[in-house]
């Protein structure tokens, strides 16, 4: 159902991240009646509107949905260019994916300036559980927020969402009032799953940045 | 960001030029009846300030396929007539024309509440609503009509209620959706009204190749202004007497009454205004190229259906199948706009329409000697260029075009050469698998097979070649693409180029051919962007030259806009060669014209230049902002009708080689093409435009 009161306020959202890890997913999983098990690869830039229905009214956030390949340092200004917010991409059983957030956050900051981000290690579905030992220390800086989710199980997809309207609305407490069109999950996560991840996230947050993230799966 | 919603424009073609060669599902025959509907309604042009002025003209509403025949060229292509006769003329002959109607009626394309007898009734006089009343009111078709007019008696309130409704500002749905998924969004509806506004100029409004639009008006501060009869009357467009309308397959001279026919393909947009949740009550506006509007109410239901039909009909004929129809049926949100944009015979190249296809009988029995030798390649080009190949010579001449042979070799020459070549594509694939050190492999294996295996298998899936679980095809386009990355370890594996392979490996088939026709595309073509800042840079800067000088209403338009220059909307077309822009039949279309290097190397800029030309007037006329611009692009997106653009595309081409002087940034657009028949190249005057320190002027070169 979609909330049938006037969209209060429009963001930009760039999405970011290596080819491949799932962006277009994550994008196309709150889409009402659309759903495929994979996306064409993006190129260029592809914009969505997505709506949110919050208890401080509906908001809609232009998610532009970005080519991750390659370096295209004067073609990702344009798509840069006056975000508000973003989400930067990682794919959890990919080490060099998660390699280039850095490179990505580096860029992204250069255009944005000090916007809100939200970095998110997608595919946990696989369930590595190595993966977690490794740690990061972005969650310490300002306006950045770490989550781990699975777009294809529908884990955590709206948190990232959540998470960034409360920073650019400035009500800590905004909450979703009327769940996002989601397609039903195509990955079941159980609740144990979910404590398991939670579990091994929580002691990743205590490590230190490793040099080098060398695990692949 | 200024607060207020982007109505996302989604234009489709309902009637095209030209029937692909596939076949596809759903097949018409002519004098098929679509779509019939009792109880439309048409209000009369008077000016309603309030509920009591609204009249209704209850009739009755076909839509028919017909065969077109132009009275120039003798042309035919299919149409949907539109014809609606008001209940008033109807009565009185029921009985005389019983027969023959029935006779032409198909009962299967007809709705179930529709009734039998009163399709294509010619009506040779007017007759007035008294006289109604005056026949026999026990007869049985009386009463059919009596009880038939009731619900309209009945329906008085629920038509007040819908004005009502308009003159109070409620939010109206008006979007089209499928029946079965009926999830929706409301949005106001003056905001609608506004997008089909027409532009005051009559003289322009035959020139106007998309659905016409002008910025926010006084209308949205009024909610009286809302109805469709009153935008009309604010615009002063009068609506014609339906007697006066002239459809082209009319015989006869004009007939006296309010019966209304119109040949789709002759309109210049329709739109679907939606009163209620469920999409099935509301208007059907029809404009015309003389800036005339029709507007039809449905009152009772049935517009959800017509849509359908509408849809159905537009799938058929630019080849859309029933899968990707669907696809795009179900998206939950999505404006139903009908336009025909046109090029005029002025603007095309002129030797367009003179140059036939390439058969395979003109390819072997003249275009090739006895040796198997092309002795005139550049009529080979101007063939592809123009008429194109046939799809059975793909698999011949592309290997000719992408430069794996040269136009002066034999069979003999070629059967030797791929020999040498598909054993050096065999020792490419040993030195991949056998050769690399164990640090390589890891490297190879972290930057370009990860990313190769994740891209192939969301590469054409819904391709017959490529659909299905452990499809040995979708395992050949992985080796060529991770072949590809060993032979030329400076371009690798990007993204994108695996939708640029699978064309190719569908037509060639054969792996090691096809990797070669690979090469020959990746790296000597300039149509082929490799993502890469220099190659995309490249071709932007060549393309914002050509807009500033062939299109400066539009470049007025960007310059206008931060950031518009940096062409978000044409990325996607230049990484992807349009391969997500039009169906695959017409992209190979595209893909042959680029690669005959006929008149210029850069002929991918003209069309997409062709794209903006065409599909930019609602860009420029509702001043949208750069991601505004985009997604108006994008919405277009399988939408464009392809051939139209190639047309347009080649007619700017011939417009830009005859100006007298270009930019010397431009010098560079058809150096590589070859003079042709003449003894030298494309050489116009220059004119220096100024440049950055570290750059050499093209003048200073010549």
């Amino acid at each position: 159902m979609q909330p049938q009161e006037e969209v209060k306020a429009i963001f930009k959202l760039i999405l970011i991240g290596d080819g491949g890890t799932g962006k277009t997913t994550l994008v196309k999983r709150h889409l009402t009646g659309e759903f495929k098990m994979q996306y064409n690869a993006t190129l260029g830039v592809e914009v969505e509107q997505l709506l949110f229905n919050t208890n401080r009214g509906v908001f809609r956030i232009d998610v532009w949905d970005t080519a991750g390949q390659e370096r295209y340092g004067g073609l990702r200004d344009g798509y840069f260019v006056q975000s508000q917010c973003a989400i930067i991409m990682f794919d959890v059983a990919s080490s060099n994916t998660y390699n280039n957030v850095k490179r990505w956050h580096r860029d992204l900051v250069r255009v944005c300036g000090n916007i809100p981000i939200v970095i998110c290690g997608n595919k946990v579905d696989i369930m590595h559980k190595k993966t977690w030992k490794k740690g990061v220390d972005f969650d310490r800086k300002t306006n950045i927020y770490l989550i781990e989710m699975s777009a294809k199980s529908n884990y955590n997809v709206e948190k990232p969402f959540v998470y960034l309207l409360r920073k650019l609305v400035g009500d800590p407490s905004l909450q979703l009032v009327q769940s996002p069109a989601i397609q039903p999950p195509k990955v079941v996560f159980t609740d144990e799953m979910s404590r398991q991840v939670e579990s091994l996230f929580n002691e990743a947050k205590s490590k230190p940045l490793p040099t080098i993230y060398d695990i692949d799966l | 960001m200024p607060i207020g919603s982007i109505i996302k424009k989604a234009s489709s073609f309902i009637l095209g030029d030209e029937r692909l060669d596939r076949k596809i599902d759903i097949a018409y025959e002519d004098n098929e009846i679509l779509f019939c509907k009792n109880n439309v309604c048409i209000h009369p042009p008077t000016i309603a300030r309030d509920e009591s002025d609204i009249l209704h003209n209850p009739g009755y509403l076909t839509c028919t396929t017909k065969t077109f025949v132009d009275q120039y060229n003798s042309a035919k292509r299919p149409t949907l007539l539109l014809t609606w006769i008001p209940n008033s003329s109807l009565c009185k002959y029921t009985n005389l024309n019983a027969d023959d109607c029935r006779g032409q009626c198909n009962p299967r394309s007809k709705s179930p509440d529709s009734r039998n007898g009163y399709c294509h009734v010619t009506i040779p006089q007017t007759i007035q609503e008294r006289d109604i009343r005056e026949e026999d009111e026990n007869a049985a078709d009386m009463q059919e009509l009596k009880n038939e007019l009731q619900p309209l008696l009945g329906g008085q309130a629920a038509s007040i209620d819908d004005l009502t409704a308009l003159l109070k500002n409620n939010p109206i749905t008006s979007v089209n959706i499928t029946i079965s998924n009926p999830q929706i969004e409301n949005s106001n509806i003056s905001q609608s009204f506004n997008c089909i506004t027409i532009r005051p100029d009559s003289n322009n409004c035959s020139d106007c190749t998309n659905g016409s639009g002008v910025g926010d008006g006084p209308a949205t501060d009024n909610p009286k202004w809302t109805t469709p009869e009153l935008l009309a009357f604010k615009h002063n467009l009068e609506f014609p007497d339906s007697g006066n309308s002239t459809p082209a397959d009319r015989q006869k001279s004009a007939m006296k009454c309010r019966h209304f026919s119109v040949d789709l393909s002759q309109m210049r947009s329709l739109r679907l205004f939606f009163n209620d949740d469920n999409c099935t009550s509301g208007q059907l506006v029809i404009a015309s190229r003389e800036s005339q509007y029709k507007i039809l109410h449905f009152h009772y239901g049935g517009l959800d259906h017509l849509a359908q039909v509408l849809h159905q009909w537009h799938c058929f004929l630019h080849n859309i199948t029933s899968e990707t129809g669907q696809d795009k049926f179900d998206l939950p949100y999505r404006h139903f706009m009908v336009c025909r944009p046109e090029v005029k015979k002025s603007e095309m190249h002129p030797d367009e329409g003179d140059v036939k296809k390439i058969t395979t009988n003109f390819f072997y029995g003249t275009l090739l000697n006895e040796k198997g030798q092309i002795e005139d390649d550049l009529l080979l080009r101007k063939c592809v260029f123009f008429g194109g190949l046939e799809k059975s010579l793909r698999k011949t001449v592309w290997p000719f075009l992408l430069k794996c042979y040269s136009f002066s070799s034999t069979f003999e020459d070629r059967a030797v050469l791929m020999d040498i070549k598909r054993q050096e594509y065999e020792e490419i694939t040993r030195k991949r698998l056998y050769s690399m050190s164990p640090e390589q492999q890891i490297h190879f294996w972290k930057t370009v097979q990860i990313v190769v295996e994740k891209d192939v298998v969301r590469t054409d899936r819904t391709n017959p070649f490529f659909c299905g679980d452990d499809n040995p095809n979708t395992e050949v386009m992985k080796n060529i693409l991770l072949n590809f990355a060993v032979y030329n370890t400076g371009m690798s594996y990007s993204q994108g180029m695996s939708d640029l392979l699978a064309p190719v490996l569908c037509e060639v088939q054969n792996e090691s051919e096809t990797f070669w026709c690979f090469v020959g595309l990746m790296q000597r073509a300039f149509f082929v962007c490799t993502p890469t800042d220099r190659d995309v840079d490249h071709n932007l800067s060549y393309l914002r030259e050509l807009i500033r000088i062939m299109l400066p209403h539009f470049y007025k338009h960007l310059e206008q806009h931060n950031d518009s220059m940096e062409l978000l909307f044409c990325h996607r077309w230049l990484l992807l060669c349009f391969k997500r822009e039009f169906t695959e039949a017409v992209v190979i279309r595209m893909w042959e014209a680029c690669w005959s290097n006929y008149l210029t190397d850069y002929f991918h800029l003209f069309l997409c230049l062709a794209i903006i030309a065409v599909y930019a007037d609602d860009v420029v006329a509702q001043n949208l902002r750069p991601d505004e611009m985009l997604l108006h692009f994008s919405s277009l997106a399988m939408y464009m009708d392809g051939q139209l653009i190639l047309r347009k595309a080649r007619g700017l081409l011939h417009q830009y080689r005859q100006l007298p002087k270009i930019p010397c940034t431009l010098s560079g657009l058809c150096k590589r093409c070859g003079p042709g028949m003449w003894d030298s190249e494309h050489r116009p005057a220059l004119e220096c435009v100024g440049h950055s320190d570290d750059e050499k002027c093209s003048l200073s070169i010549d």
